[in-house]
Protein backbone atom coordinates (compact mmCIF):
# COMPACT_ATOMS: atom_id res chain seq x y z
CA UNK A 1 0.00 0.00 0.00
CA UNK A 2 1.37 3.34 -1.01
CA UNK A 3 1.96 5.76 1.78
CA UNK A 4 1.69 9.46 1.27
CA UNK A 5 4.79 11.21 0.08
CA UNK A 6 5.02 14.86 0.77
CA UNK A 7 6.58 16.81 -2.07
CA UNK A 8 7.07 20.55 -1.75
CA UNK A 9 9.72 23.13 -2.35
CA UNK A 10 10.36 26.83 -2.09
CA UNK A 11 13.43 28.55 -3.57
CA UNK A 12 14.32 32.21 -3.23
CA UNK A 13 17.21 34.58 -3.50
CA UNK A 14 18.73 36.85 -0.92
CA UNK A 15 19.88 39.79 -2.96
CA UNK A 16 18.65 41.42 -6.12
CA UNK A 17 19.23 40.41 -9.69
CA UNK A 18 18.14 41.40 -13.16
CA UNK A 19 17.76 38.90 -15.95
CA UNK A 20 17.98 40.35 -19.37
CA UNK A 21 18.54 37.30 -21.55
CA UNK A 22 15.97 34.69 -22.35
CA UNK A 23 14.74 32.00 -21.88
CA UNK A 24 16.75 31.85 -18.72
CA UNK A 25 15.38 30.23 -15.58
CA UNK A 26 14.73 32.52 -12.70
CA UNK A 27 17.78 32.44 -10.51
CA UNK A 28 16.38 31.54 -7.15
CA UNK A 29 19.49 30.17 -5.59
CA UNK A 30 18.54 29.70 -1.94
CA UNK A 31 16.43 26.88 -0.66
CA UNK A 32 13.80 27.62 1.97
CA UNK A 33 12.62 24.00 1.93
CA UNK A 34 12.75 21.06 -0.44
CA UNK A 35 10.87 17.99 0.78
CA UNK A 36 10.08 14.76 -1.04
CA UNK A 37 13.14 13.99 -3.12
CA UNK A 38 12.91 16.56 -5.89
CA UNK A 39 16.23 17.89 -7.08
CA UNK A 40 17.04 21.49 -7.85
CA UNK A 41 19.91 21.97 -10.25
CA UNK A 42 20.74 24.97 -12.39
CA UNK A 43 17.57 26.67 -11.19
CA UNK A 44 15.48 23.80 -12.56
CA UNK A 45 13.39 21.49 -10.45
CA UNK A 46 13.05 17.76 -11.25
CA UNK A 47 9.72 16.29 -10.15
CA UNK A 48 10.21 13.19 -7.96
CA UNK A 49 6.69 11.80 -8.10
CA UNK A 50 3.68 11.80 -10.38
CA UNK A 51 0.81 13.94 -9.22
CA UNK A 52 -1.11 17.15 -9.32
CA UNK A 53 0.91 20.07 -8.15
CA UNK A 54 0.22 23.64 -7.26
CA UNK A 55 3.16 25.76 -8.37
CA UNK A 56 3.82 29.46 -8.38
CA UNK A 57 6.39 32.18 -8.48
CA UNK A 58 6.72 35.86 -7.82
CA UNK A 59 8.98 38.49 -9.29
CA UNK A 60 9.21 42.09 -10.42
CA UNK A 61 9.01 43.09 -13.99
CA UNK A 62 11.71 44.96 -15.76
CA UNK A 63 11.48 48.30 -17.51
CA UNK A 64 10.18 47.04 -20.81
CA UNK A 65 6.74 47.73 -22.18
CA UNK A 66 5.97 44.09 -22.93
CA UNK A 67 7.14 41.61 -20.38
CA UNK A 68 6.40 37.91 -20.71
CA UNK A 69 7.15 35.18 -18.21
CA UNK A 70 6.48 31.49 -18.68
CA UNK A 71 6.56 28.15 -16.95
CA UNK A 72 8.61 25.64 -18.89
CA UNK A 73 8.29 21.89 -18.81
CA UNK A 74 10.94 19.49 -20.04
CA UNK A 75 9.43 16.04 -20.50
CA UNK A 76 11.38 13.35 -22.31
CA UNK A 77 13.83 16.01 -23.53
CA UNK A 78 11.02 18.02 -25.10
CA UNK A 79 10.76 21.57 -23.81
CA UNK A 80 7.37 23.27 -23.84
CA UNK A 81 5.75 26.27 -22.22
CA UNK A 82 2.83 25.46 -20.00
CA UNK A 83 1.93 28.96 -18.80
CA UNK A 84 2.39 32.56 -19.88
CA UNK A 85 2.06 35.82 -18.00
CA UNK A 86 2.25 39.02 -19.98
CA UNK A 87 2.48 42.56 -18.68
CA UNK A 88 2.12 45.38 -21.16
CA UNK A 89 2.45 49.09 -20.67
CA UNK A 90 4.05 49.03 -17.31
CA UNK A 91 7.22 50.47 -16.04
CA UNK A 92 9.82 48.88 -13.81
CA UNK A 93 9.18 47.25 -10.50
CA UNK A 94 5.69 45.92 -10.53
CA UNK A 95 5.32 42.69 -8.58
CA UNK A 96 3.89 39.61 -10.16
CA UNK A 97 2.54 36.55 -8.32
CA UNK A 98 1.58 33.60 -10.46
CA UNK A 99 -0.16 30.44 -9.28
CA UNK A 100 -1.25 27.43 -11.35
CA UNK A 101 -2.04 23.72 -11.13
CA UNK A 102 -0.58 21.01 -13.32
CA UNK A 103 -0.21 17.26 -13.54
CA UNK A 104 3.44 16.35 -13.58
CA UNK A 105 5.18 13.05 -14.08
CA UNK A 106 8.19 11.76 -12.28
CA UNK A 107 11.28 13.10 -14.04
CA UNK A 108 9.62 16.21 -15.41
CA UNK A 109 11.87 19.26 -15.23
CA UNK A 110 10.09 22.53 -14.55
CA UNK A 111 11.16 26.11 -14.04
CA UNK A 112 9.88 29.67 -14.49
CA UNK A 113 11.74 31.83 -17.00
CA UNK A 114 11.45 35.07 -18.83
CA UNK A 115 10.75 34.89 -22.49
CA UNK A 116 10.57 37.14 -25.50
CA UNK A 117 10.35 40.64 -24.17
CA UNK A 118 11.14 42.40 -20.97
CA UNK A 119 13.52 41.79 -18.19
CA UNK A 120 12.83 40.08 -14.92
CA UNK A 121 13.86 41.37 -11.57
CA UNK A 122 13.66 39.60 -8.37
CA UNK A 123 14.16 41.47 -5.24
CA UNK A 124 14.10 44.92 -6.68
CA UNK A 125 17.53 46.42 -5.94
CA UNK A 126 16.02 49.37 -4.17
CA UNK A 127 14.46 47.07 -1.53
CA UNK A 128 17.49 44.88 -0.81
CA UNK A 129 15.83 42.13 1.20
CA UNK A 130 18.04 40.23 3.57
CA UNK A 131 17.90 36.80 5.06
CA UNK A 132 15.40 35.58 6.21
CA UNK A 133 12.98 37.93 4.44
CA UNK A 134 11.65 36.66 1.16
CA UNK A 135 10.34 39.07 -1.38
CA UNK A 136 10.19 36.70 -4.34
CA UNK A 137 10.31 32.95 -4.65
CA UNK A 138 9.27 30.01 -6.74
CA UNK A 139 7.57 27.13 -5.10
CA UNK A 140 5.37 24.10 -5.52
CA UNK A 141 3.53 21.44 -3.57
CA UNK A 142 2.10 18.08 -4.55
CA UNK A 143 -1.59 17.97 -3.72
CA UNK A 144 -2.20 14.22 -4.10
CA UNK A 145 -2.20 11.93 -1.12
CA UNK B 1 -57.56 -94.17 115.69
CA UNK B 2 -60.08 -93.54 112.93
CA UNK B 3 -62.39 -90.76 111.83
CA UNK B 4 -65.27 -91.50 109.64
CA UNK B 5 -66.47 -88.60 107.73
CA UNK B 6 -65.31 -86.55 110.54
CA UNK B 7 -63.70 -83.24 110.65
CA UNK B 8 -60.53 -82.44 112.37
CA UNK B 9 -62.28 -79.71 114.07
CA UNK B 10 -64.36 -82.45 115.35
CA UNK B 11 -61.34 -83.70 117.17
CA UNK B 12 -61.06 -82.08 120.49
CA UNK B 13 -58.75 -80.85 121.31
CA UNK B 14 -57.72 -80.62 117.83
CA UNK B 15 -54.19 -79.91 118.79
CA UNK B 16 -51.46 -82.29 119.69
CA UNK B 17 -50.17 -85.45 118.11
CA UNK B 18 -51.85 -88.63 117.13
CA UNK B 19 -49.80 -91.79 116.92
CA UNK B 20 -50.34 -94.74 114.75
CA UNK B 21 -52.42 -94.94 111.69
CA UNK B 22 -55.14 -92.38 111.28
CA UNK B 23 -57.88 -93.26 108.88
CA UNK B 24 -59.99 -90.47 107.61
CA UNK B 25 -62.62 -90.54 104.89
CA UNK B 26 -62.68 -86.84 104.34
CA UNK B 27 -60.36 -84.59 106.26
CA UNK B 28 -61.01 -80.91 106.63
CA UNK B 29 -58.47 -79.03 108.64
CA UNK B 30 -60.25 -75.84 109.63
CA UNK B 31 -58.18 -73.88 112.01
CA UNK B 32 -55.95 -75.60 114.38
CA UNK B 33 -53.11 -77.61 113.01
CA UNK B 34 -52.39 -81.02 114.31
CA UNK B 35 -49.73 -83.60 113.72
CA UNK B 36 -50.15 -87.15 112.64
CA UNK B 37 -47.24 -89.17 113.89
CA UNK B 38 -46.97 -92.09 111.69
CA UNK B 39 -49.11 -92.71 108.66
CA UNK B 40 -52.37 -91.05 107.72
CA UNK B 41 -54.72 -92.56 105.25
CA UNK B 42 -57.41 -90.43 103.75
CA UNK B 43 -59.80 -92.17 101.50
CA UNK B 44 -61.69 -89.06 100.60
CA UNK B 45 -60.61 -85.53 100.11
CA UNK B 46 -58.25 -83.58 102.26
CA UNK B 47 -58.98 -79.94 102.76
CA UNK B 48 -56.46 -77.92 104.63
CA UNK B 49 -54.63 -74.67 104.53
CA UNK B 50 -51.31 -76.48 104.54
CA UNK B 51 -50.10 -80.06 104.92
CA UNK B 52 -46.58 -80.84 105.95
CA UNK B 53 -45.62 -84.34 104.89
CA UNK B 54 -42.27 -85.47 106.19
CA UNK B 55 -41.68 -88.60 104.10
CA UNK B 56 -44.11 -90.11 101.68
CA UNK B 57 -47.19 -88.78 99.93
CA UNK B 58 -48.90 -91.68 98.36
CA UNK B 59 -51.62 -90.93 95.85
CA UNK B 60 -53.19 -93.98 94.35
CA UNK B 61 -50.18 -95.94 95.50
CA UNK B 62 -47.73 -93.62 93.79
CA UNK B 63 -45.30 -91.72 95.94
CA UNK B 64 -45.63 -88.24 94.55
CA UNK B 65 -42.52 -86.98 96.30
CA UNK B 66 -40.42 -89.68 94.77
CA UNK B 67 -41.89 -89.01 91.38
CA UNK B 68 -41.22 -85.31 91.67
CA UNK B 69 -37.64 -85.99 92.55
CA UNK B 70 -37.26 -87.78 89.20
CA UNK B 71 -38.40 -84.69 87.21
CA UNK B 72 -36.11 -81.94 85.66
CA UNK B 73 -36.50 -78.93 87.91
CA UNK B 74 -36.43 -76.27 85.14
CA UNK B 75 -37.04 -76.44 81.42
CA UNK B 76 -34.25 -74.46 79.78
CA UNK B 77 -34.03 -73.04 76.27
CA UNK B 78 -33.54 -75.87 73.80
CA UNK B 79 -34.53 -78.61 76.25
CA UNK B 80 -37.73 -79.42 74.45
CA UNK B 81 -37.99 -80.94 71.00
CA UNK B 82 -40.92 -80.07 68.75
CA UNK B 83 -42.26 -83.57 69.50
CA UNK B 84 -42.36 -82.84 73.21
CA UNK B 85 -44.75 -79.94 72.67
CA UNK B 86 -48.19 -81.16 71.98
CA UNK B 87 -49.63 -79.89 68.70
CA UNK B 88 -46.58 -77.80 67.83
CA UNK B 89 -45.62 -79.90 64.82
CA UNK B 90 -49.09 -79.65 63.40
CA UNK B 91 -49.14 -75.93 63.90
CA UNK B 92 -45.78 -75.59 62.25
CA UNK B 93 -46.86 -77.72 59.35
CA UNK B 94 -49.80 -75.44 58.83
CA UNK B 95 -47.52 -72.39 58.44
CA UNK B 96 -46.13 -71.11 55.09
CA UNK B 97 -42.67 -72.65 54.90
CA UNK B 98 -40.90 -69.59 53.34
CA UNK B 99 -41.75 -65.88 53.22
CA UNK B 100 -41.18 -64.83 49.65
CA UNK B 101 -40.77 -61.35 48.24
CA UNK B 102 -44.08 -59.57 48.24
CA UNK B 103 -45.75 -62.06 50.63
CA UNK B 104 -45.98 -59.60 53.47
CA UNK B 105 -48.10 -56.48 53.53
CA UNK B 106 -46.94 -53.46 55.51
CA UNK B 107 -49.70 -54.26 57.99
CA UNK B 108 -48.22 -57.71 58.65
CA UNK B 109 -44.92 -56.21 59.76
CA UNK B 110 -45.15 -54.82 63.22
CA UNK B 111 -44.27 -51.13 63.44
CA UNK B 112 -43.37 -50.84 59.83
CA UNK B 113 -46.25 -48.51 58.87
CA UNK B 114 -45.54 -46.28 61.83
CA UNK B 115 -41.89 -46.19 60.95
CA UNK B 116 -42.71 -45.40 57.36
CA UNK B 117 -45.07 -42.63 58.36
CA UNK B 118 -42.33 -41.08 60.46
CA UNK B 119 -40.04 -40.89 57.43
CA UNK B 120 -39.69 -37.82 55.12
CA UNK B 121 -42.05 -38.62 52.24
CA UNK B 122 -39.80 -37.28 49.47
CA UNK B 123 -36.09 -36.56 49.30
CA UNK B 124 -35.76 -33.19 47.66
CA UNK B 125 -32.72 -31.60 46.07
CA UNK B 126 -30.30 -30.56 48.76
CA UNK B 127 -31.92 -32.65 51.51
CA UNK B 128 -29.06 -35.08 51.77
CA UNK B 129 -25.59 -34.27 52.97
CA UNK B 130 -22.66 -36.20 51.66
CA UNK B 131 -22.49 -37.98 55.01
CA UNK B 132 -26.03 -39.30 54.59
CA UNK B 133 -25.14 -41.08 51.37
CA UNK B 134 -23.29 -44.25 52.06
CA UNK B 135 -19.93 -44.40 50.38
CA UNK B 136 -20.28 -41.08 48.65
CA UNK B 137 -17.54 -39.34 50.61
CA UNK B 138 -15.18 -42.21 49.90
CA UNK B 139 -15.97 -42.11 46.23
CA UNK B 140 -15.45 -38.36 46.19
CA UNK B 141 -12.15 -38.67 47.97
CA UNK B 142 -11.03 -41.17 45.42
CA UNK B 143 -11.64 -38.72 42.59
CA UNK B 144 -8.99 -36.38 41.12
CA UNK B 145 -9.45 -33.07 42.96
CA UNK B 146 -8.84 -30.81 39.96
CA UNK B 147 -9.13 -31.45 36.27
CA UNK B 148 -6.07 -29.94 34.69
CA UNK B 149 -5.42 -29.11 31.08
CA UNK B 150 -4.94 -32.27 29.14
CA UNK B 151 -6.32 -34.59 31.83
CA UNK B 152 -9.42 -35.56 29.94
CA UNK B 153 -9.41 -37.38 26.66
CA UNK B 154 -12.21 -37.01 24.20
CA UNK B 155 -13.37 -40.51 25.09
CA UNK B 156 -13.84 -39.49 28.72
CA UNK B 157 -16.27 -36.71 27.84
CA UNK B 158 -19.70 -38.04 27.18
CA UNK B 159 -21.02 -37.09 23.81
CA UNK B 160 -18.01 -35.04 22.81
CA UNK B 161 -16.75 -37.37 20.16
CA UNK B 162 -20.20 -37.60 18.65
CA UNK B 163 -20.53 -33.85 18.66
CA UNK B 164 -17.13 -33.49 17.04
CA UNK B 165 -17.98 -36.04 14.43
CA UNK B 166 -21.09 -34.09 13.63
CA UNK B 167 -19.06 -30.97 12.86
CA UNK B 168 -17.80 -30.01 9.46
CA UNK B 169 -14.26 -31.40 9.26
CA UNK B 170 -12.78 -28.49 7.33
CA UNK B 171 -13.75 -24.84 7.03
CA UNK B 172 -13.55 -24.06 3.36
CA UNK B 173 -13.71 -20.85 1.49
CA UNK B 174 -17.38 -21.21 0.68
CA UNK B 175 -18.37 -20.92 4.29
CA UNK B 176 -18.76 -17.59 5.96
CA UNK B 177 -17.58 -17.31 9.52
CA UNK B 178 -19.26 -14.95 11.91
CA UNK B 179 -17.60 -14.22 15.17
CA UNK B 180 -17.74 -11.68 17.92
CA UNK B 181 -14.08 -11.24 18.66
CA UNK B 182 -11.00 -12.46 16.89
CA UNK B 183 -7.68 -12.47 18.66
CA UNK B 184 -4.75 -13.74 16.70
CA UNK B 185 -1.02 -13.34 16.62
CA UNK B 186 -1.07 -12.80 12.90
CA UNK B 187 -3.53 -12.48 10.07
CA UNK B 188 -2.78 -12.90 6.40
CA UNK B 189 -5.56 -12.24 3.93
CA UNK B 190 -4.97 -12.69 0.23
CA UNK B 191 -1.25 -12.86 0.95
CA UNK B 192 -1.39 -9.50 2.70
CA UNK B 193 -0.09 -9.56 6.23
CA UNK B 194 -2.80 -7.50 7.85
CA UNK B 195 -1.30 -7.83 11.29
CA UNK B 196 1.98 -6.28 10.25
CA UNK B 197 0.46 -3.64 8.02
CA UNK B 198 -2.16 -2.33 10.38
CA UNK B 199 0.36 -0.03 11.94
CA UNK B 200 1.25 1.17 8.49
CA UNK B 201 -2.41 1.71 7.71
CA UNK B 202 -2.82 3.72 10.87
CA UNK B 203 0.26 5.69 9.95
CA UNK B 204 -1.21 6.40 6.57
CA UNK B 205 -4.55 7.38 8.02
CA UNK B 206 -2.80 9.74 10.39
CA UNK B 207 -0.80 11.10 7.48
CA UNK B 208 -3.98 11.53 5.46
CA UNK B 209 -5.68 13.34 8.29
CA UNK B 210 -2.61 15.46 8.67
CA UNK B 211 -2.47 15.98 4.94
CA UNK B 212 -6.01 17.13 4.69
CA UNK B 213 -5.31 19.36 7.62
CA UNK B 214 -8.76 18.83 8.94
CA UNK B 215 -9.99 21.55 6.64
CA UNK B 216 -8.04 24.33 8.29
CA UNK B 217 -8.69 27.51 6.39
CA UNK B 218 -9.92 31.05 6.63
CA UNK B 219 -10.92 33.94 4.42
CA UNK B 220 -11.69 37.54 5.16
CA UNK B 221 -12.52 40.41 2.88
CA UNK B 222 -13.06 44.10 3.29
CA UNK B 223 -16.58 45.28 3.98
CA UNK B 224 -16.06 48.93 3.04
CA UNK B 225 -13.28 50.71 1.22
CA UNK B 226 -10.47 51.80 3.46
CA UNK B 227 -7.03 53.30 2.85
CA UNK B 228 -4.05 51.95 4.79
CA UNK B 229 -0.77 53.78 4.93
CA UNK B 230 2.77 52.78 5.73
CA UNK B 231 3.21 51.21 9.11
CA UNK B 232 -0.30 49.81 9.32
CA UNK B 233 -1.62 46.28 9.13
CA UNK B 234 -4.24 45.59 6.51
CA UNK B 235 -7.51 44.82 8.19
CA UNK B 236 -9.83 42.62 6.19
CA UNK B 237 -12.69 43.13 8.56
CA UNK B 238 -15.38 40.92 7.05
CA UNK B 239 -14.62 37.35 8.07
CA UNK B 240 -16.12 34.92 5.56
CA UNK B 241 -15.05 31.66 7.20
CA UNK B 242 -12.49 30.63 9.77
CA UNK B 243 -12.33 26.97 10.81
CA UNK B 244 -10.12 27.58 13.81
CA UNK B 245 -11.68 30.91 14.72
CA UNK B 246 -8.25 32.47 15.00
CA UNK B 247 -8.51 35.22 12.43
CA UNK B 248 -9.12 38.50 14.17
CA UNK B 249 -11.18 40.82 11.90
CA UNK B 250 -10.41 43.84 14.04
CA UNK B 251 -6.63 43.49 13.63
CA UNK B 252 -6.22 41.50 10.39
CA UNK B 253 -4.03 38.91 12.11
CA UNK B 254 -4.42 35.17 11.59
CA UNK B 255 -2.91 32.96 14.30
CA UNK B 256 -1.76 29.49 13.35
CA UNK B 257 -3.23 26.66 15.43
CA UNK B 258 -1.87 23.60 13.63
CA UNK B 259 1.67 23.34 12.28
CA UNK B 260 1.95 22.70 8.59
CA UNK B 261 2.44 23.98 5.11
CA UNK B 262 -0.06 26.65 4.21
CA UNK B 263 -0.88 28.62 1.13
CA UNK B 264 -1.73 32.28 1.71
CA UNK B 265 -3.05 34.76 -0.80
CA UNK B 266 -4.01 38.40 -0.56
CA UNK B 267 -4.57 41.41 -2.77
CA UNK B 268 -4.71 45.18 -2.54
CA UNK B 269 -5.57 48.13 -4.78
CA UNK B 270 -3.05 50.85 -5.57
CA UNK B 271 -3.62 54.52 -4.96
CA UNK B 272 -2.93 57.26 -7.49
CA UNK B 273 0.68 58.36 -7.75
CA UNK B 274 1.56 56.34 -4.73
CA UNK B 275 4.28 53.70 -4.83
CA UNK B 276 3.56 51.06 -2.27
CA UNK B 277 5.06 47.93 -0.79
CA UNK B 278 3.01 45.43 1.15
CA UNK B 279 4.62 42.51 2.93
CA UNK B 280 3.02 39.26 3.91
CA UNK B 281 4.56 38.77 7.33
CA UNK B 282 5.05 35.73 9.54
CA UNK B 283 5.64 36.76 13.13
CA UNK B 284 7.14 34.07 15.31
CA UNK B 285 7.64 35.24 18.85
CA UNK B 286 9.05 38.72 18.46
CA UNK B 287 10.68 38.06 15.09
CA UNK B 288 8.93 39.18 11.94
CA UNK B 289 9.86 37.66 8.58
CA UNK B 290 8.58 38.67 5.18
CA UNK B 291 7.12 35.71 3.29
CA UNK B 292 6.39 37.73 0.20
CA UNK B 293 6.29 41.30 -0.94
CA UNK B 294 4.07 42.89 -3.53
CA UNK B 295 4.60 46.31 -5.00
CA UNK B 296 3.55 48.49 -7.88
CA UNK B 297 7.09 49.64 -8.37
CA UNK B 298 7.09 52.83 -10.33
CA UNK B 299 3.76 52.05 -11.91
CA UNK B 300 1.50 54.26 -9.88
CA UNK B 301 -1.70 54.01 -11.87
CA UNK B 302 -4.65 54.36 -9.56
CA UNK B 303 -6.98 51.43 -8.91
CA UNK B 304 -4.74 48.63 -10.15
CA UNK B 305 -5.08 45.34 -8.29
CA UNK B 306 -1.97 43.64 -6.99
CA UNK B 307 -1.88 40.24 -5.46
CA UNK B 308 0.45 37.78 -3.87
CA UNK B 309 0.34 34.06 -3.21
CA UNK B 310 2.85 32.00 -1.31
CA UNK B 311 3.31 28.54 0.12
CA UNK B 312 5.00 28.70 3.46
CA UNK B 313 5.84 26.63 6.50
CA UNK B 314 4.35 27.77 9.75
CA UNK B 315 4.02 26.48 13.27
CA UNK B 316 1.45 26.97 16.00
CA UNK B 317 1.19 30.49 17.39
CA UNK B 318 2.77 32.07 14.32
CA UNK B 319 0.91 35.22 13.37
CA UNK B 320 0.27 35.94 9.70
CA UNK B 321 -0.72 39.35 8.49
CA UNK B 322 -0.23 41.89 5.69
CA UNK B 323 1.68 45.02 6.52
CA UNK B 324 2.12 48.24 4.51
CA UNK B 325 5.81 49.16 4.53
CA UNK B 326 5.84 51.86 1.87
CA UNK B 327 3.21 54.26 0.59
CA UNK B 328 -0.40 53.33 0.95
CA UNK B 329 -2.99 51.02 -0.53
CA UNK B 330 -6.72 50.70 -0.57
CA UNK B 331 -8.78 47.72 0.49
CA UNK B 332 -12.09 47.50 -1.28
CA UNK B 333 -14.95 45.05 -1.06
CA UNK B 334 -13.22 42.94 -3.67
CA UNK B 335 -9.97 42.53 -1.79
CA UNK B 336 -9.36 39.57 0.47
CA UNK B 337 -6.87 37.70 2.62
CA UNK B 338 -7.15 33.94 2.91
CA UNK B 339 -5.19 30.86 3.88
CA UNK B 340 -5.40 27.09 3.65
CA UNK B 341 -3.44 24.35 5.35
CA UNK B 342 -2.26 21.96 2.64
CA UNK B 343 -0.19 19.44 4.53
CA UNK B 344 1.71 18.68 7.68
Amino acid sequence: MTERREVRWNFTRYGSALIQSYPTPFEYNATLFNIGGGTYTDNKYTVPLDGTYMIGYSCFNGAQNDCQYQFYLERNSVISSIDLVRIIGTSTGRSLSKVMFYNFLQGDIIYPAKTVGGNIRYNNPSYKPTNPDVYNSWWGIRLDY
Amino acid sequence: MGFNNGAFNGILPNTGSYSNLVLIENGIVISHPFNVIGDASISGALTANSVDIESNLLVGGVNIITELETKQPTINDGDLTIAKTSGLQEELNALQPTINDGDLTIAKTSGLLGALNALQPTINDGDLTIAKTSGLQGELNALQPTINDGDITIAKTSGLLGALNALQPTINNTIDITMKDLIANSAVINSVDIGSNLTSIQTQVDALINFTGGGVNFRASRATTQTFNSGSTLVYDDENFDTENTYEPTTGIYTIVIDGTYVFTFNVVSLSSNEFQVNLVRKRGEVEEVLQQITNGVNTADGTSYYGTIVGEVIADDEIFCSVVLGGVSLTSLTSFSGLRISG
